[in-house]
């Protein structure tokens, strides 16, 4: 087969399903855009981790499905985590033949690597560190022509206009190159953070 | 990219845009591989199906407590919008006021709170509790009690957003639809109240394959 006109080809067929919008939209739950700033300063614990396990159970009292998420920390960006290592807990999951599914949840499979955005929150049951900000909290890590990229889950999520009109997920479709996401949020991090100088 | 080629691609985006259905509604469809999920958005003939109600006669409970009160005319009239669907046999009732919270406990039911996994960004989050997959046994709707709820048209308008996530309650996703039906994934005001054809067309595709 003649390479160029099969890569000609190819070519031809992605601009063809660009133009016809093959990509679609999902989620559910109602979202308001948050910004990377928003992200920042919303939540107390911000990781770059693989997931290590999920497990789904009924909450102390029976009312709720919930799912432990066991993550390694490759990068902590934001606050503490002992030993890399931290378990982090979502609303939904499967016990038995009964399946709780939250609309707008995270995706977080085992094996795969994210940047998570989490804080302490009220969940059925009680408190818990979890991805906040739902599907906007949750960038998955891909391996990208540059290097490492992180992309918004919420790219599958439509989102609510924020104060500025911008309804896009942050990044975009193609994401954050990893290492300079990592230094935009330190810098937001530092500058929340830093104390005023006293002369 | 020479013209040959860019009509060439012109005429693939037209084909691939034929092929495509003829409606924009999606269906929720669990993914169900034993973790958290949050629903693929499918096509009414989606093999594998779709989330759906087995009992068509669904009642749902109001938590007055919070923004709660003063809701009942809100939450009767997206019922009552649903139930109005010609060739669809659901029927949605009001069935009185409860005291419980964001809990699988057997009750349908709408509570407005400051917690559930919904605060900050989030305006309101629904869970569906399934059985054997893709049969909907329950569900709950909690709105985000921070934000200022309105019954009078104005942001945010109650009886649009609780149309909205009723419809996801009946295992509807949003739509592609570039127009404004109830299940248009963003918010547009009090004009959500009503359904769009689109939106009929997605209950009474889940009535005709359930």
């Amino acid at each position: 087969m003649d390479v160029k006109r099969l890569v000609r080809g190819l070519a031809v067929f992605a601009i063809a399903a660009g133009i016809a919008g093959f990509a679609a939209p999902a989620g559910a739950t109602t979202l308001i855009r948050e910004s990377l700033d928003d992200l920042v300063r919303s939540n107390r614990t911000i990781v770059v981790g693989e997931v290590l396990d999920t497990r789904s159970y009924w909450n102390a009292d029976g009312t709720f499905i919930l799912t432990d998420v066991r993550i390694a920390a490759h990068d902590v960006v934001k606050g503490n985590v002992k030993n890399r290592e931290l378990t982090i807990t979502v609303m939904g999951g499967t016990v038995g033949d009964l399946t709780t599914l939250i609309i707008g949840n995270p995706d977080l499979v085992a094996g795969n690597s994210y940047v998570l955005f989490l804080n302490e929150e009220d969940l059925p049951g009680g408190k818990a560190l979890t991805v906040r900000s739902l599907i906007q909290g949750a960038f998955d890590v891909r391996i990208g022509r540059d290097g490492l990229r992180a992309v918004s889950q919420a790219n599958a999520h439509p989102l609510l206009p924020d104060a500025r009109g911008s309804y896009e997920a942050e990044g975009g479709r193609e994401g954050f190159q990893l290492n300079s996401m990592m230094r935009s949020i330190r810098e937001i991090v530092g500058y929340n953070g830093a104390s005023p100088e006293v002369k | 990219m020479n013209r040959k080629a860019f009509a060439l691609a012109l005429v693939a985006a037209g084909l691939i845009a034929s092929a495509a259905p003829s409606h924009a509604y999606r269906m929720i469809q669990n993914t169900g591989v034993g973790r958290f999920s949050a629903g693929a958005a499918v096509a009414c003939n989606a093999s594998g199906g779709f989330t759906h109600w087995n009992n068509k006669n669904i009642s749902w409970r109001l938590n007055t407590a919070n923004q709660g009160s003063g809701k009942t005319t809100a939450l009767s009239n997206a019922l009552a919008s649903w139930t109005n669907v010609t060739s669809a046999n659901h029927v949605l009732t009001y069935a009185g006021t409860t005291t419980t919270g964001f809990t699988t406990n057997g009750t349908n039911t709408v509570l407005w709170a400051s917690g559930n996994g919904c605060t900050g960004s989030c305006l309101a989050i629904t869970a569906l509790v399934l059985q054997s997959g893709q049969v909907i046994v329950e569900t709950d709707i909690s709105f985000n009690n921070n934000v200022t709820w309105t019954t009078n048209g104005a942001n945010y308008d109650t009886e649009a957003v609780m149309a909205h996530e009723i419809g996801h309650s009946l295992g509807i996703h949003h739509t592609e639809a570039g127009t404004t039906p109830t299940m248009y994934a963003f918010y547009f005001g009090s004009a959500g109240r009503s359904l769009a054809t689109d939106d009929r067309s997605a209950l009474q595709c889940a009535e005709s394959r359930y």
